[in-house]
């Protein structure tokens, strides 16, 4: 079974009203059953006291002075004013009738509606204990034990009918016993009833209520929900899920939704714009490489011609040897941008950034021996995190870009120093330089300085831009005091 | 006296084939192989004076090639062949035992000089060898170039035979800062400035290598000059 919020909300809920009203129902009878238990005592107890000066009198005991009872004049009768058989006294006159109408009347008054705890009053029976006489009114139901000596309250069981009684100390050791069938068992039996179907009841209230309650407070999910589904559905990421007057909670998760489809969106940017750069860069590639491609082989088509003469061959091939160089050096300059291109350097290893010039600096002396090089480098250091290969084509790219772009036979300078933890290489050469408006442009690949030769492959310093990216540094170029061009790439420490 | 006999490793059949017709043109016996496998095999069967091997095989790499040439005892020069993103592949050979690099497409003079170089080179070290060469001591450090071991405090360097060469030099001019052109003469025999980084990375090993053994830094760089070898 798939299990819903509102499922898990309503269960919980349930079991809690369950729990609340069965445990509350079940201490309501209970409580209401002690204390009918205490008032169905004290009721027999105040109608036995009500009756005993009348019982006193009956039985010939002189109530104490001032008592009420003594004054009355008594007649035995019973509860519907018929006179009661006295019981029969052996010496003297009988005593005086004696009404217990009154007192009977007294003692019934309260007993018997459906507010008390006990039944109509079965039996008053009394003894003296001095005289040994006995007194009996109405019916003592057959096996009900023999009236007790000790005052006190009781209940009593005879074949599943529960009968109460109570019995209380008169003057001169009288006890009175009053027995009324009790109502208690009753009652709570039907207080019982009520807690039940309270409890029913209730528990589909609360059934009710709180699938309308999660329902309702679950809306604002449901319409999440929709909305997101809208996402998919219309293969729209800039949809935005937050909206005003969304509870706190679900606000919280459609920002966090938001962030998501946020960071999908500039992500699936990102790579749509890497795929068109890499497009075009192909495109590029392609058209750079098939030009000296073309060169070499109109050359070759040419030494081979048969009326060629010698002279004419050597510059063919000559021609087609450089072109292939040339073409060489475009192939090595587009994989180093495809690496420099790769991404940020993650991990790097230590670097002295000042060895690594040092060795390009000897390289591009090999390479062009008619140029003098002043060369600035700390003593050692500086170090940096870095990928090594990546930061001497940073160098060597540099030095050459002076090199071919400089005046032929002119002078560079180098500078490698730290920088803010970092390093900052600077190259300067004395040759025509690179007008203002020119600068952003040449750093873009196949984009050649003006005056730039064909042989240069035109991705020097986009070269140099991607790998000093890759760095965390950056490439920016400005006019030289040497009257050439200043390129200066900081590297940041990772 | 006879032709150096060169075997040429590479799985491109054109390759293969301009580069024999080149070295024959230059006066070498060419022996060729297109795999790793084969190249072991006439390694084992034939007596070789150089070889020239493509780091990118199809079925072993240059450097499990190389390391096993060594192993087999192979003393000649061998020169790899790579592209320029082979980095790791080139270090990993000049690691195993090679002794120069060259990224493809390169011009055959280049290679030329190179094997001419390396072999003239090789001849004066077997020659060299051959008489009685004392090993240089300096502190902890011991270069044994008879019994082509080198250790710091009795530990072995573990260097392959260019690293062992280019120690042994550095060590037999302790306090001297050789240049790199001088390095290049003294170790590889080149009297030109070859287009590669090569003595960077031997020099990188030595350093990689002493430190491990436990040598302070006695390898320095001079820059704007070379490199030399302090007394420890």
């Amino acid at each position: 079974m798939k299990s819903s919020l509102s499922m898990r909300v309503t269960a919980g809920v349930l079991v809690i009203v369950a729990a609340v009203l069965i445990g509350g129902g079940f201490l309501i009878v209970n409580v209401t059953e002690r204390r009918d238990g205490r008032d169905a005592a004290g009721e027999l107890q105040r109608i036995a006291g009500n009756l005993t000066p009348w019982v006193a009198g009956t039985l010939g005991i002189r109530p104490p002075a001032g008592t009420p009872g003594a004054a009355v004049p008594l007649q035995v009768l019973d509860r519907y004013g018929q006179p009661v058989a006295q019981p029969a006294r052996p010496n003297g006159p009988p005593p005086p009738p004696i009404d217990v109408r009154q007192p009977l009347r007294d003692a019934f008054a309260a007993s018997g509606d459906t507010a008390s705890p006990v039944g109509r009053i079965a039996f008053v029976r009394a003894v003296d204990p001095q005289s040994g006489e006995r007194l009996l009114l109405g019916t003592v139901p057959s096996g009900f034990p023999a009236m007790s000596t000790r005052p006190g309250a009781r209940t009593t069981t005879i074949a599943g009918a529960h009968w109460r009684s109570a019995v209380v100390s008169g003057p001169a050791g009288l006890l009175i016993e009053v027995g009324a069938p009790e109502r208690i068992s009753a009652r709570a039996a039907s207080l019982r009833t009520t807690v039940i179907w309270t409890t029913v009841a209730g528990l589909v209230i609360a059934l009710v209520a709180t699938l309308l309650v999660t329902g309702l407070a679950l809306r604002p999910l449901e319409l999440l929900r929709r909305k997101a589904a809208r996402i998919s559905d219309a293969e729209d990421l800039g949809i935005r899920v937050q909206q005003p007057g969304q509870p706190t909670e679900v606000a919280a998760l459609a920002g966090e939704l938001d962030g998501m489809l946020a960071r999908l969106e500039s992500a699936i940017a990102a790579r749509e714009q890497a795929l068109v750069a890499a497009r075009r860069f192909a495109a590029d590639a392609g058209h750079e490489l098939r030009t000296p491609l073309q060169s070499i082989r109109s050359n070759l088509d040419i030494a081979r011609f048969r009326d060629a003469s010698p002279g004419e061959r050597r510059l063919a091939l000559d021609v087609a040897t450089q072109q292939s160089e040339r073409m060489n050096r475009l192939v090595d300059g587009l994989q180093s941008l495809a690496r420099g291109e790769a991404g940020l350097v993650q991990s790097g290893n230590e670097v002295d950034l000042g060895d690594i010039a040092d060795s390009a600096v000897y390289v591009t002396r090999t390479r062009h021996p008619d140029l003098s090089i002043d060369v600035d480098l700390p003593e050692s250091g500086p170090t940096v995190l870095g990928d090594g290969d990546g930061l001497w084509r940073v160098i060597e790219n540099l030095l050459e870009n002076a090199a071919r772009h400089g005046r032929s036979g002119g002078h560079i300078t180098m500078r490698v120093a730290p920088l803010n933890g970092g390093a900052e290489i600077v190259v300067d050469d004395d040759g025509p330089g690179i007008p203002p408006a020119e600068r952003e442009r040449v750093m873009r690949r196949f984009q050649r300085g003006p005056g730039a030769t064909a042989a240069g492959s035109g991705l020097g310093l986009a070269i140099v831009e991607a790998e000093a990216n890759r760095h965390g540094g950056r490439l920016s170029l400005t006019a030289s005091k040497l009257g050439g061009l200043r390129a200066r790439v900081s590297i940041q420490t990772l | 006296m006879t032709r150096a006999r060169v075997l040429v490793v590479d799985d491109d059949e054109v390759i293969v084939d301009s580069l024999r017709r080149a070295l024959e043109l230059e006066g070498y016996a060419v022996v060729t192989a297109a795999d790793g496998t084969q190249a072991l095999r006439v390694v084992a069967a034939d007596r070789l004076d150089a070889v020239v091997l493509d780091v990118g095989l199809p079925d072993l790499n240059g450097r499990i090639v190389t390391a096993r040439m060594r192993a087999g005892g192979l003393a000649t020069p061998i020169l790899i062949l790579s592209a320029l993103d082979q980095v790791d592949d080139r270090i990993a050979g000049l690691e195993a035992g090679a002794d120069d690099y060259l990224v493809k497409p390169f011009a055959m003079d280049e290679l030329t000089a190179r094997l001419r170089a390396l072999l003239r080179r090789q001849a004066y070290h077997s020659e060299q060898a051959a008489g009685v060469d004392p090993p240089v001591r300096l502190g902890l450090l011991l270069v044994d170039c008879h019994a082509v071991v080198a250790t710091w405090d009795r530990r072995d360097l573990r260097l392959t035979r260019r690293e062992l060469a280019l120690l042994e030099t550095l060590a037999r001019n302790p306090g001297v800062t050789l240049s790199r052109d001088r390095l290049l003469e003294l170790v590889w025999g080149y009297d030109f400035a070859p287009d590669s980084r090569a003595l960077d990375v031997f020099i990188s090993h030595l350093r990689r290598k002493l430190d491990t053994a436990g040598a302070p830094r006695i390898l320095e760089t001079v820059r704007g000059v070379g490199f030399v070898l302090r007394r420890p």
